[in-house]
């Protein structure tokens, strides 16, 4: 039952991330990759062992995605 | 070829043009004005300097960056030092001969970045939501950071959304202010770092036949504006600076210029000129007459 618990807990997160992104599927000009990058990148953040390690991964797909949109959108 | 097509009481003409295939090569990343020249950088990470029709530009390689670096925004301060960041945290200050000379790095990410006088100006991370958009810092001292007035970052439904919707980019300053406004904005924030005024580019940019025309670029000068409106070519999903407008001391657009093939960046302007980088690498200079 425990172990069980456990699973359920460790798994929330990657739910969690999924809810977020997928409920939000409204389109961005950055055109379909980074959009797919940045989720392909949540899901893997929401594995972390930790919430900090989560936070900082996430963050760092974040700025992924944020250079991938702005070479898209701002690159001359 | 530029063409004239359209006059407010105003004319803009193209007073000459140049071939300049070595200018920029790649997509350009950032771009620097001080002490009479113009920088760019591009995503191969080549180093241009400008200096006017009468001076050969001069190209240099980046080198010493991180292998994983990808260089984004160029700042050329007072002091004539030129800094990219090499990555979200780390600035790094390119010597004459385009090698990473310092690196500094950053407690928190920056994702934009420009020069102001003496300091370096960038978009913080994380981004918050209705806080400034910007922040200003002595480029060694990143702990100086305050925030820039001026843009303020926007909430949106999704976290994409609201990444994307606050990328912010600024053009050429003049005296001490700088021209700032979000990628898919109509509005330009002219900020002198304690308080801003806007110019709304709505009417401006809705006689362009492309209902997500956009702002490319905007040059301040004395008494006078300069904006490179962008819009996507037919069969082409690029969008280039298609219409270049001018806005006199009454600040009211008198005059606009259609450009074909479009501009990529301005280079450098003052209240009778206007410098611009085009699609086929070629510097055009349009100048303004009664």
């Amino acid at each position: 039952m425990r172990t069980r618990m456990r699973h359920v807990l460790r798994l929330a997160p990657v739910a969690l991330a999924a809810v977020f992104v997928l409920g939000h599927s409204a389109p961005v000009r950055a055109g379909f990759t980074c959009a797919e990058d940045l989720r392909g990148c949540y899901f893997r953040a929401a594995l972390a062992d930790t919430w900090s390690s989560m936070w900082a991964m996430g963050i760092d797909c974040e700025l992924d995605f944020t250079d991938c949109a702005r070479r898209a959108i701002l690159g001359q | 070829m530029v063409s004239l097509i359209f006059v407010l009481g105003l004319t803009l003409t193209i007073a000459r043009h140049t071939a300049a295939p070595a200018l920029a090569d790649g997509v350009i990343v950032g771009r620097a004005v001080c002490r009479g020249s113009t920088w760019l950088l591009t995503d191969r990470r080549l180093l241009t300097r400008w200096s006017g029709f009468d001076a050969a530009p001069t190209r240099v390689s980046i080198t010493g960056l991180r292998s994983d670096d990808r260089p984004w925004g160029l700042a050329c301060l007072d002091d004539g030092s030129v800094w990219t960041l090499g990555s979200p945290r780390a600035l790094v200050r390119l010597d004459g001969v385009g090698r990473a000379a310092e690196r500094v790095e950053l407690p928190l990410p920056r994702t934009a970045l420009f020069g102001i006088g003496d300091r370096v100006l960038f978009q913080q991370f994380p981004l918050v939501a209705g806080a400034a958009a910007l922040a200003v810092a002595a480029a060694r001292y990143p702990s100086t950071s305050r925030p820039w007035a001026g843009l303020v970052s926007r909430g949106e439904s999704s976290r994409e959304l609201e990444l994307t919707r606050n990328l912010a980019t600024c053009g050429i300053a003049f005296a001490g202010r700088m021209p700032c406004w979000f990628a898919d904005g109509r509005h330009v924030s002219v900020s002198d770092g304690i308080s801003d005024r806007v110019i709304d580019l709505s009417t401006t940019l809705a006689s362009i036949d492309d209902h997500e025309a956009t702002i490319h670029d905007v040059a301040l000068a004395p008494q006078a504006e300069w904006i490179l409106a962008a819009a996507r070519r037919p069969a082409s999903r690029q969008r280039t600076g298609v219409r270049l407008f001018y806005r006199g001391s009454d600040d009211e657009v008198t005059g606009a210029l259609d450009l074909s093939p479009g501009a990529r960046v301005i280079l450098s302007a003052d209240e009778r000129r206007c410098v611009l980088l085009d699609s086929d690498d070629r510097v055009v200079e349009v100048t303004v007459r009664p």
